[in-house]
């Protein structure tokens, strides 16, 4: 990954993409500017939360956890709309999570073995609908709420697996509990997630939500979640 | 009666979904499971929708708020650490009348690489090129390096002043590399690195989730990168018509052998060449030819011994000529073809 924290004069001018002269209003222009002074405040707010957070959780890498920080404030900046985002700190961290997650060995592995069998092509991931991106919020916050309702070791051990990346058997090394028993309460807390899951949308009417095919699994999140 | 008997099917298959997704992300697969499960995924749609159910979840977890409480408890919980590289090991052996002081270096190190830079430049010099099914594509990078893709593969180039960085991200690319003594040229894919800096050789993502690397020409080094920079890295060089491969995590399989070139880089001329290649490995190669994607369903046959020479003009005749001499039959549906062994002839 590339470091590239050197000194340039305009913060992230050099990235916002400049409005063809016949579309060019002041309107834009002032969005432009509150946009990239919004990315730059958030920057010089977070950066250094984010990377400890990265440290402690992730090690010094690889990937190093301040590559992955700027990766995910790049992304984040990229974004059409980063001000419509109700705690973009939150966001660049899960962007951050996504990045780091996809360097970890065995999740690659067997992320790269569902997709081949799921047949899911990642390249189209890039190209979300309206819909697709509403059905994906829908769907987030339904898995938000249903988290809150495992036991603490379920919560647990289901994101030490999803989220910190351990295999089972460094989820034993590092609570003590047996084998059987992690895979016994992941297989618990997966159940919940997916019968409320399940539960909201046949609940839902929308079409959209209905549709359940291996194409709508690739688009349906945005790819700084895939991991 | 029949109700309740398909609402308990139906709730056995999401209980085998969802322990073969958490299977499969334990960390500890065999082939022999994931063959297991490539049958039961493709045995029906009820299969495979229960799996994808399972799987958005999964996903969906990521992107939550959840996610992001846990680990800013997760790193409260942990017992802080100094940030540690493997080239500073040594301050952990160091002798005791030097801990004040190697305490003091780190102190500054931890203050110096996490100081918040003022500025932070975007660089968009990050550029994906893919390749269509079905033929090969070769671009020339900015820094004069051709690069060859085999169908349907794709790469991340990065270059930039310091270094040329390319991501293999599917598929399989021949390298032809300009020489330049500043800027170390490398292609990383899993947990593998290969690093030079002007030389021809071949990365390919092979059967088994396994990389493939094939030198024609210079010097090689391929190292595994290890995770969490948590053990020193390994580094084997490889001369030309040398080849390594390595599993998933970088690990390096068999150690070096050698090739024939002309059968190895024979897809570079839009010519296919195997000579006792089992079956999966040519099907492999043949996916990046043919828009209907080809599996094999039947792990029995997986090794059946290939002997064949075609262009990626002739693959549909290959398909049919294989048919014609081997106890397989191709069964064509909707979005793929599916190789399966007949059982009544041997073989």
């Amino acid at each position: 990954m590339n470091k590239a924290l050197s000194n340039v004069p305009l913060f992230f001018n050099s990235d916002v993409k400049e409005p063809s002269a016949k579309s060019a209003t002041i309107h834009t222009l002032k969005t432009k500017s509150a946009k990239t002074q919004t990315i730059d405040t958030l920057f010089r707010d977070h950066w250094l939360d984010v990377c400890r957070l990265l440290h402690k959780c992730y090690g010094s890498g690889p990937p190093e956890p301040e590559d992955v920080a700027q990766e995910a404030f790049s992304r984040f900046a990229q974004m059409n709309n980063p001000e419509q985002i109700h705690d973009p700190k939150a966001y660049i961290i899960k962007i951050a999570i996504n990045i780091t997650l996809k360097s970890i060995g065995h999740l690659c592995k067997a992320r790269e073995f569902i997709t081949e069998q799921l047949q899911i092509d990642e390249d189209q991931v890039d190209t979300f609908c309206p819909e697709r991106i509403l059905q994906s919020e829908q769907r987030i916050h339904v898995i938000q709420k249903a988290t809150e309702q495992l036991t603490d070791k379920q919560r647990d051990i289901l994101m030490r697996a999803r989220i910190k990346g351990q295999t089972y058997a460094q989820i034993a090394a590092d609570t003590g509990w047996s084998l059987a028993d992690i895979c016994r309460q992941l297989n618990t807390a997966m159940s919940v997630l997916e019968a409320i899951d399940e539960e909201s949308s046949s609940n839902n009417n929308d079409k959209l939500v209905k549709n359940t095919s291996s194409n709508s699994l690739a688009s349906a999140l945005p790819d700084e979640y895939k991991s | 009666m029949t109700d309740q008997h398909n609402e308990n099917q139906a709730n056995t298959v999401k209980d085998q979904a969802r322990e073969w997704l958490i299977y499969l992300y334990s960390g500890e697969t065999t082939q022999k499971k994931r063959d297991e499960f490539v049958i039961w995924v493709n045995k029906n749609d009820v299969n495979r929708q229960a799996f994808s159910q399972s799987y958005k979840v999964w996903q969906t977890i990521g992107a939550t708020d959840s996610s992001v409480e846990w680990l800013a408890q997760y790193a409260i919980r942990k017992p802080a650490s100094l940030p540690t590289k493997k080239s500073k090991s040594i301050l952990t052996k160091s002798a005791l009348w030097l801990s004040g002081i190697a305490a003091s270096a780190l102190f500054l190190v931890v203050n110096n690489s996490f100081q918040a830079p003022k500025t932070m430049k975007v660089t968009a010099s990050e550029i994906v090129f893919t390749s269509p099914i079905g033929e090969n594509k070769t671009v020339t990078l900015s820094d004069g390096t051709a690069v060859t893709l085999a169908g349907n593969s794709s790469i991340l180039v990065d270059i930039n002043q310091h270094e040329r960085r390319i991501s293999l991200r599917k598929g399989s690319a021949y390298f032809d590399v300009t020489h330049d003594s500043e800027r170390v040229f490398s292609v990383s894919a899993q947990h593998t690195e290969v690093r030079v800096r002007g030389t021809a050789f071949e990365v390919e993502y092979s059967t088994d989730n396994e990389l493939k690397i094939s030198v024609q020409r210079g010097l090689v080094d391929v190292a595994d990168l290890p995770e969490y920079g948590s053990k020193d890295e390994k580094v084997v060089q490889l001369h030309p018509n040398q080849q390594l491969r390595a599993d998933i995590h970088g690990a390096f399989v068999n150690g070096v052998t050698n090739f024939d070139p002309e059968t190895e880089f024979s897809w570079l001329n839009s010519l296919l060449i195997y000579d006792n290649i089992p079956l999966k490995n040519v099907i492999v190669d043949i996916n990046r030819y043919v828009t209907k994607p080809i599996i094999v369903s039947d792990e029995s046959i997986n090794h059946l011994p290939i002997t064949a020479s075609f262009t990626f003009d002739q693959i549909d005749s290959v398909l049919t000529g294989l048919v014609a001499a081997y106890p397989i039959k191709l069964t064509e549906e909707v979005n793929r073809t599916v190789i399966t062994k007949i059982n009544d002839k041997p073989y």
